[in-house]
């Protein structure tokens, strides 16, 4: 009789725990908005109290519009040296699919492989994720696509089928990240966690297509992470890549992360550089104010919090 | 009161002045080991689920855990209460010059966990090896007698494979060995529904307790089977109701997460259809095979390897139940039933890693005394799972808590130490590890076969004489 209840006391104790993780009180949500005074926008935010201190950054950014889509992932299947291996292409699936859900988004992620590519380019404007080489006679297709309003986020040096064409070319190089980031639970500046891709892209290639640099730079300025390039009615978010070994610096778990703050903050339609102030969120909650100056026609304003024990964000746009 | 209670902590934790004697020395080698080792690959996951429940997204919010997810709902109120007195951003550091050394192995994260991280996340696997060798002591005790008893407690609480897999890697196998230990002697006993739940508990730390459930169900199922067709009443059919009563009773235990999401599941069933193959079974010759090819493996389209050996393994644990079990379902043939199933699997299924000996090892230490032979297994199976652990990227990756936590050795030093062995050794490395995985192989084979094919204890003996010629 001693084991019966020894074993039930441990299955309800289970229960509990289990129950206490899925649906017990998180952490709260941040508060955040923003206003226009005279040049600059005035954002006034509040980070929720936590049992310690935790780092969080406010970015502001220049953007040209705003859309919230839905996202596929393209899977060619293809793996070389410079594309993504299948499996890490299904990891960001799932990676993505999870970062968005944790910061609250409803944006859906789905996978489509490449002989299914014309008919998701058929189905009008969203967000495509191509992390690998494409089959060279969709390039015309895809460019035409973006050129009318699609996203395309490119991860890797073979993943902007277009490359070379239409004004728009982008040289790839190996990323240097032995001096680019310091040691720590998180990076510096606004807390992007791709910090080592094989290969990054040229800063000055950015600049002359009227780019953003948005990610981590070399200690030369040359090489970067990310950056937005405006096309036609579109938006490319290229990224170094392609996704490789290992973790917390270069996988999936990282490209996700940063994938879904970034394009939950509209960043991927910047049209000039970013702002941000790094926060130290007290361990009895944070409310404040930032000032950014005014750019453009409109800005986007995004707080979050950059420590794996959190899962905060919180967006919002203002027309100047 | 009191003395009552010091009196049942006596009998539990100190039965014997020997099992308090090899107790002390186990658990202070094991403490002493805990807060300075990990294998970071391999802790990654933990501390994803962990972070990720202390965020409120549950264990698989960052997808890192893809275990079924008993395991985090044992840690997490460990880490809870530890997160009151610690800041969680200390649990653990990244560490950028890991990075290149980790992209060229493939096996590992620029991310070490800290020392307090890794007592805490290893003091549940502690103390399921202690709790595997007190249920060993006290079964061999009951069956052979005090000092088969105390002998079996020592070969499972000191065995060197144990102590590493739960005390330096930092993996949990062993509480789902506890369980399936747990649930094989409760069916032993007649006891179906105890033995049902605590089956479910293992499947929900591990896959693999599904494996013997199977066994089990079989030895239910054949007498029912010969009652229906007999017509006779069907007095098997309570046991086989209550045993999978108990295994019903087991999912309470999950039963949020089954209600909040599916999700999960689509991560667990993935992680046992993976193509990769290699390791302690039959399969030790690809890593080899993938040199020469150039790195590639795998399968693309089509049902993955995976999966087919995931079913081969499912159809040969009917056929060997059925087959061994057919005349009879005593608590011996169940018990020697149970290791061939458990030793089959790791022969055939696409991975066996060293920690995975560890399923096995409880049954093996209770069958030592009708089967002296099988002593030699496991100090052979312990020999090879250490060596294919240190041949598989140096042991230098285990000291990376020690390093980054400490300063000796550096971090730096290690990172080189392994590219040096990792791509300096390249083809020779392989070499290495296909022949511990084939000696593995040849070992575990010699577990199902029959004493007069055992080649293993052939070789033994003559040595034995050789070396007792050569005396004379």
């Amino acid at each position: 009789m001693r084991s019966e209840t020894l074993i039930a006391a441990f299955v309800v104790g289970m229960m509990l725990c289990s129950t206490f993780m899925v649906y017990g009180i998180g952490p709260g949500v941040p508060d955040l908005e923003a206003s226009v005074i005279g040049d600059d926008v005035l954002a006034e935010y509040s980070m929720p109290s936590s049992d310690h201190a935790y780092p969080g950054v406010i970015l502001a950014v220049p953007v040209s519009r705003y859309r919230q889509d839905d996202i596929a992932v393209l899977m060619t299947g293809r793996n070389g040296i410079q594309d993504s291996d299948p499996s890490m292409v299904q990891g960001l699936v799932d990676h993505l699919s999870a970062e968005l859900e944790n910061i609250g988004s409803d944006s859906k992620v789905s996978m489509i492989e490449e002989r299914y590519l014309s008919s998701y380019l058929g189905t009008g404007n969203g967000t495509l994720i191509i992390a690998s080489a494409l089959d060279p006679s969709l390039a015309q297709e895809v460019s035409e696509w973006v050129w009318n309003g699609g996203v395309l986020v490119s991860i890797g040096p073979l993943s902007i089928p277009f490359n070379g064409q239409d004004n728009l070319t982008i040289g790839y190089v190996p990323f240097d990240h032995d001096h680019a980031i310091s040691e720590g639970s998180a990076s510096e500046g606004p807390g992007l966690r791709m910090v080592a891709p094989p290969f990054g892209l040229l800063s000055s290639d950015v600049e002359s297509c009227q780019g953003t640099v948005l990610g981590l730079t070399d200690d030369d300025q040359n090489v970067t992470t990310m950056a937005a390039i405006p096309y036609g009615q579109g938006a490319v978010l290229a990224m170094g890549g392609p996704i490789k070994e290992p973790f917390r610096a270069s996988m999936e778990d990282v490209f996700a992360w940063d994938l879904a703050r970034c394009l939950e903050a509209g960043l991927q339609w910047a049209v000039g550089p970013l702002s941000y102030e790094p926060l130290t969120v007290p361990s009895s909650g944070l409310h404040d104010t930032s000032t950014f100056k005014g750019e453009g026609e409109a800005m986007s304003i995004a707080i979050y919090s950059l420590d794996d024990a959190h899962s905060l964000f919180s967006c919002v746009r203002v027309s100047l | 009161m009191f003395v009552r209670a010091q009196d049942t902590i006596r009998n539990v934790l100190a039965p014997t002045p020997t099992v308090l004697k090899f107790l002390v020395v186990g658990l202070l080698v094991r403490l002493l080991l805990a807060p300075w080792t990990s294998f970071p690959y391999d802790t990654y996951p933990f501390y994803g689920a962990v972070v990720g429940s202390l965020a409120g997204t549950g264990p698989y919010g960052n997808v890192l855990f893809t275990y079924p997810p008993l395991f985090a709902v044992l840690i997490t109120p460990l880490f809870m209460a530890l997160s009151y007195f610690m800041d969680p951003s200390a649990f653990g550091t990244f560490v950028p010059s890991m990075i290149e050394v980790s992209r060229a192995t493939g096996m590992l994260v620029p991310f070490v966990t800290s020392p307090m991280f890794n007592l805490v996340l290893k003091s549940p696997l502690i103390l399921g090896d202690l709790l595997v060798g007190l249920t060993l002591f006290r079964t061999v005790d009951r069956w052979k007698g005090r000092a088969a008893g105390e002998k079996a407690f020592l070969i499972w609480f000191l065995n060197p494979l144990v102590i590493f897999i739960s005390s330096v890697h930092g993996q949990f196998d062993v509480l789902a060995a506890y369980c399936t230990l747990l649930g094989a002697l409760f069916f032993f006993d007649r006891r179906y529904i105890l033995s049902g739940t605590l089956l479910g508990l293992g499947v929900l730390l591990k896959i693999y307790p599904v494996y013997i459930i199977l066994v089990l169900l079989v030895a239910l199922l054949i007498p029912l089977f010969r009652e229906l067709r007999e017509g006779r009443a069907l007095r098997s059919l309570r046991p086989t109701m209550s045993f999978m009563f108990g295994g019903m009773v087991s999912l309470v235990a999950i039963i949020p997460f089954l209600l909040d999401s599916s999700s999960f599941l689509e991560y667990v069933f993935r992680r046992g259809t993976y193509s990769s193959v290699g390791g302690m079974n039959i399969w030790f010759i690809s890593p080899l095979l993938s040199e020469f090819s150039g790195g590639e493996g795998g399968s693309e389209g089509g049902i993955p390897f995976g999966t087919i050996l995931l079913i081969t393994g499912f159809v040969l644990t009917l056929l060997i139940s059925y087959f061994m079990l057919r005349k009879g379902a005593d608590r011996k043939s169940l018990l020697l039933c149970c290791t061939m199933v458990l030793t089959v699997i790791l022969l055939t299924q696409a991975v066996t890693n060293p920690q995975y000996l560890i399923w096995l090892f409880p049954f093996i230490v209770l069958m030592i005394e009708d089967h002296p032979r099988m002593l030699k297994k496991v100090y052979a199976l312990s020999v090879l799972g250490l060596l294919y652990l240190f041949c598989l990227q140096s042991g230098f990756v285990f000291m990376y808590p020690m390093a980054q936590y400490i300063g000796w050795p550096s971090v730096t030093m290690l990172s080189q130490g392994i590219e040096a062995y990792f791509i300096g050794t390249s083809i020779a490395r392989n070499i290495v590890l296909c022949s511990l995985g084939g000696a593995g192989f040849l070992v575990l084979l010699t577990v199902i076969l029959p004493s007069h094919m055992d080649y293993l204890e052939r070789a033994i003996n003559g040595l034995k004489n050789w070396r007792g010629t050569d005396a004379k």
